[in-house]
């Protein structure tokens, strides 16, 4: 699995910065310690303001999905959010069955990810 | 007169006899010279050979000793540590050091500063060169001093391994016309220092498997044993679960709670996944399992959706702090009424095949649990009437892979429990599951397969 957390974006109408986090491959139990490592630090360089773009992953198990959970509750817990997007088809049916589509904020493109974590952090 | 003349020419003494004269006398005299001569030189030569022999056994008393402090060794740093401190007593160096890769350790003697990344650079000059370096007149920071000298760096061979993952380094600080000797002895108890390191090595591994192995024993223990012994007898279901643990345990787990007939409670059913594989996952799923049945027991006018609301208030902290959730689905049976109820905390795949119908997946009314503080399942009534299936698995059946690669997914399962759909409980399950095996024949099993089947009859 490839993980770029090389990115960093500007929230529009804002001077802070958030980060990009690349995601690619099969995402399981083995890809969880990478990847929940790349989050804290995106998250830490960020104050907890993260995007994910999970463009590139074609499966996520259970245990992937727990990773992001927990990515998406260290972001929460940092009074900012951690927010999916460009999910593919079999990736979007796993967050539906499981109803975690729910619990995440997921957007369409990095774009829309940035402006929704702006119109976030405008609320606070 | 004689000379007295070596092989080489070199004039050593004269002998002298007086009184006597004539060709006989003087080719004797010769002759004793000659011998005398040839004696001189074989002294040296046995001198030379004693000096050998000595130095041979230095060397040998030297490897023994070694051998000794390194026997029974069995602690990679140890290892290391006796090491650096036997070749430089050994080799009389003034400094040594020791650059393992993988794992990756350092191992310096006291007084030696030379930071780690000038270190790793003289080993990588090793790796490159694939064999022994001497660098003469080189600094190496030791103690308050940049002192120089003769730094010579000998791999320690690995038969198991085709690059070199370790080396010696030591540190000479006298002329290198007289190294031969100390440089000789650094390859021998490198040599000896890459037998002792291969079988450290070795035997870290095996640790870890053997810890691994029971590791997966314990959880598979913690699953099996908490698992129904036996289908529940309730009038009008045929029931049956199975559970098949993978290689590295995984986290699912199911449960029937069969009311007393006094206490007026429904029948209820339980199937989850622990994410995560292992002890962990197996010890949270014990957890979530006692939760959900004393929730269910203990608790009055209990439903699916109030249960899974009061275990996620009781867990998700615990869920928090270690990074893991639990898909479950809980459904509840009631005879008079000929129907089911169902909460699902983000639990896949559930199936419901009506008597007629093609099989459907009923979709989570939520999310697992350990995900959100707060409640967000209801129950749902399903009509369940006799030749009705309820099929409730774990994803570790759709998300099975075969030698393509490709998963077995949610349109075969359905497929199948449409095809086992009027037979028992048993058979659909075991149906299913010999789906999944018969599709991937070559790969192992990645997850647990669980499957829980409910017929109206």
């Amino acid at each position: 699995m490839q993980i770029n957390l090389q990115q960093l974006e500007t929230m529009p109408g804002t001077e802070q910065a958030v980060a990009v986090v690349g995601l690619a491959g099969r995402f399981d139990a083995h890809e969880v310690p990478h990847v929940r490592q790349a989050l804290t630090q995106a998250a830490d360089r960020t104050e907890g303001r993260v995007v994910v773009d999970l463009g590139g992953v074609n499966f996520i198990d259970s245990s992937g999905l727990a990773c992001l959970v927990q990515g998406m509750k260290y972001c929460r817990e940092r009074g900012a959010d951690q927010i999916l997007c460009n999910l593919q088809q079999p990736v979007r049916i796993i967050f539906e069955l499981t109803r975690l589509d729910r619990a995440f904020k997921i957007a369409g493109c990095v774009e829309e990810a940035t402006t929704t974590l702006a119109a976030r952090n405008s609320q606070n | 007169m004689a000379p007295i003349v070596d092989d080489a020419g070199n004039r050593l003494g004269e002998l002298w006899v007086d009184g006597v004269q004539g060709d006989a006398v003087l080719a004797r005299l010769q002759a004793d010279a000659a011998l005398l001569a040839s004696l001189t030189t074989l002294e040296d030569e046995v001198e030379s050979l004693a000096d050998a022999l000595a130095e041979t056994e230095d060397q040998l008393l030297a490897l023994y000793e070694l051998n000794k402090v390194d026997s029974g060794r069995l602690d990679i740093d140890r290892l290391l540590h006796g090491l650096v401190q036997q070749a430089m007593r050994l080799v009389k160096a003034d400094a040594a050091f020791v650059v393992l890769t993988t794992p990756s350790r350092i191992v310096r003697s006291p007084g030696l500063t030379t930071p780690d990344p000038c270190l790793i650079q003289l080993f990588e000059r090793v790796r490159k060169a694939g064999s022994e370096i001497l660098l003469r007149d080189t600094a190496l920071a030791f103690g308050r001093t940049n002192g120089k000298g003769n730094v010579f760096i000998v791999p320690l061979p690995l038969r198991e391994r085709c690059e070199i993952i370790a080396a010696l380094g030591l540190w000479l600080d006298r002329p290198a016309s007289t190294l031969s000797p100390a440089l000789k002895l650094a390859r021998s108890i490198a040599e000896q220092a890459g037998a002792q390191l291969e079988i450290v090595l070795l035997h870290e591994q095996l640790v870890a498997q053997a810890r691994l192995q029971t590791e997966m024993e314990l959880a598979r223990m913690v699953q099996v044993s908490l698992l129904p012994q036996r289908s529940p007898v309730v009038r009008g279901l045929d029931i049956y679960g199975t559970l098949q643990p993978a290689l590295h345990v995984g986290g699912d787990f199911f449960d029937y709670i069969v009311p007393d007939d006094a206490n007026g409670r429904p029948f209820t059913f339980v199937v989850g996944d622990v994410s995560g594989k292992g002890l962990p996952a197996a010890l949270l799923m014990a957890m979530t399992r006692t939760n959900l049945r004393s929730i269910a027991l203990r608790t009055a006018n209990s439903t699916p959706a109030s249960i899974l609301a009061q275990a996620n208030e009781n867990l998700y902290e615990d869920f928090t702090k270690v990074g893991m959730m639990a898909t479950v689905c809980i459904g509840q049976y009631d005879p008079a009424g000929g129907k089911l109820t169902v909460a699902n905390a983000g639990h896949s795949p559930v199936i419901i095949c009506s008597s007629g119908s093609a099989a459907r997946l009923l979709e989570a009314d939520g999310p697992p649990l350990g995900v959100l503080p707060l409640s967000l399942w209801h129950n749902t009534d399903i009509p369940f009437q006799p030749g009705d299936v309820l099929v409730v698995a774990t994803d570790g059946l759709n998300e099975e892979r075969n030698s393509r690669s490709e998963l077995f997914g949610m349109d075969r399962l359905l497929r199948q429990v449409d095809r086992l759909s009027t037979t028992s409980s048993k058979d659909i399950a075991d149906g299913l599951l010999s789906a999944v095996a018969q599709f991937d024949t070559d790969a192992t099993q990645d997850d647990d397969q669980t499957v829980v089947v409910l017929k109206a009859c």
